[in-house]
């Protein structure tokens, strides 16, 4: 097996470096992530100039056709340099979602606005309630005449009140929890009837809850077929957990780097902590987390690229998923004890990669959802 | 016992670290495949090939419960007669899991494989 990144892997890896080089410290990460917006609309022009938007979309489509395998590539720069912008939110996840599920017309109206960085997109599929339970939606979509009526209420949906346009998730028939009858409709922001409450979640990325009340969408709205929208988007959540786990190696990895140094520098009793075997065993572990962490990614995205079943895919994302959480509750919460109290400081990057990979652990499915998902399956 | 959902998730945890050691020793072999030294990183294998695999040992004594216990070790032995004792190998269960508290032990314990990594990879 042949684990080496491709010459375009290592390219874009070499593209992702130089941008957090040359325009993305820690300051300007947290100048941007205070910004009412949360993220850089400049950046995200220099993201579409750079081609990285282009990357989870196929040939085809005008993209760069790019494997799991390149996505988790340039999640893990992202997650070293703790990048704020939507990339999963829009690029990965509405945009992936569009390519699976839309039909050629919508793909060819909305794929090329997103690979140019002029269009931002949200997917509402959580539901108060629904924990990461992707069939479990009540929001309801009720044909009127030549339109559809929206009605329901959606959670932690991500880039939400920064969204030209919604992908709702919405169910047509069935009761809820039902794995047939659900749909996606493309609900343009500014609707009568749409309520976004935004705010920053605890890694600084922008999120809402949104309410739909009657909200009127032109049945052209819904992404390709009726109530056929389920397997589309467990497909792209799947990839989008991929994304945000690779995103957390990265993240682990600088925690691991930086505990490292800092027990280097760190004196006490005369000398510095890091000579001390109880913490030195303590960062051996650490890194034999972050290795299985990364192990375990590379498996997931080899299985994605691969030849697999739809089954074997999603287990093999599950099980990535559940031991990434384990990983990252170990690494993290060792990096704030061996900093000790400035590890709690807003100062020090240690404690913003910790709420990041916090965050990371529970978007989409926790490790025990993922454990419970990867022994069903 | 798969019913069982404290076990069923004990069991995909195992399974689950099984394939992360697995693709960990993947990664391995293919640096050795193109002329790299195994690093000090390959310690990373011993310590959590025999951690886990005492995990699992450990699993088969909660398994087999009641039928862990009777010692009658010469049912094991190459041309015994008589009749076995509980089903399967679970009278085995105990025997193994003594016998493979060895595993973290030789090899360089797994407390030295540690102080490797922290020495040769992290510079400590």
């Amino acid at each position: 097996m042949d684990f080496s990144n491709t010459e375009e892997q290592q390219m874009l890896q070499e593209s992702v470096q130089k941008f957090v080089h040359k325009s993305y410290d820690f300051d300007t990460r947290n100048k941007i992530m205070a910004t009412e917006k949360g993220f850089s609309e400049e950046s995200w022009a220099l993201f579409a100039e750079l081609g990285w938007l282009t990357v989870p979309y196929a040939e085809a489509d005008g993209g760069f056709g790019g494997s799991a395998v390149d996505l988790t590539v340039m999640m893990e720069e992202f997650g070293k340099a703790m990048l704020v912008e939507p990339f999963v939110a829009t690029a990965v996840l509405s945009g992936g979602l569009i390519s699976e599920q839309g039909s050629a017309d919508q793909k060819a109206d909305l794929l090329p606005k997103i690979m140019e960085g002029t269009l931002q997109l949200a997917c509402a599929y959580a539901e108060p309630g629904s924990r990461f339970n992707l069939a479990n939606i009540k929001t309801s979509a009720k044909a009127d005449g030549d339109s559809v009526v929206l009605n329901g209420s959606k959670t932690a949906v991500l880039n939400g009140s920064n969204a030209e346009t919604l992908l709702v998730v919405a169910r047509e028939t069935g009761a809820a929890t039902d794995r047939d009858g659900i749909s996606v409709f493309m609900v343009d922001a500014a609707s009568e009837g749409v309520t976004i409450q935004a705010f920053a979640n605890v890694d600084g990325k922008k999120s809402a809850e949104i309410t739909l009340k009657d909200v009127r969408v032109p049945g052209s709205a819904r992404l390709g077929e009726a109530g056929s929208a389920l397997g589309a988007l467990e497909s792209i959540i799947d990839r989008a957990t991929l994304a945000v786990s690779a995103e957390a190696v990265g993240a682990m990895e600088a925690l691991l780097q930086k505990t490292v140094e800092y027990s280097k520098t760190r004196k006490q009793f005369g000398t510095a902590i890091g000579t001390f075997q109880a913490l030195q065993h303590r960062m051996a572990d650490m890194f034999i987390e972050c290795q299985l962490a990364r192990s375990i990614v590379i498996m997931a995205a080899m299985k994605l690229d691969g030849g697999e079943s739809v089954a074997e895919k999603a287990k093999a994302v599950s099980a990535a998923k559940s031991r990434i959480g384990k990983a990252i509750r170990k690494v993290s919460q060792e990096a704030i004890q061996i900093h000790g109290g400035i590890g709690m400081t807003e100062e020090l990057d240690v404690g913003h990669l910790f709420k990041l990979v916090t965050a990371a652990e529970i978007m989409f499915g926790n490790t025990d959802y993922h454990t419970e998902r990867f022994a069903s399956l | 016992m798969l019913e069982n959902s404290a076990f069923r998730t004990r069991l995909a945890e195992i399974e689950i670290e099984l394939q992360a050691l697995e693709y960990s020793e993947l990664r391995t072999l293919a640096a050795l495949s193109v002329g790299k030294a195994p690093g000090p990183e390959s310690s990373i294998l011993k310590i959590v090939g025999t951690e886990l695999a005492q995990q699992m040992d450990e699993m088969f004594v909660d398994l087999s419960a009641y039928h862990c216990l009777p010692f009658v070790p010469e049912q094991f032995e190459d041309g015994f007669q008589g009749e076995h004792i509980g089903p399967g190998s679970s009278a085995a269960a105990a025997l193994t899991y003594f016998n493979n508290r060895k595993l973290t032990i030789f090899g360089g314990s797994n407390e030295i494989q540690r102080n490797i990594i922290s020495k040769a990879v992290l510079g400590l």
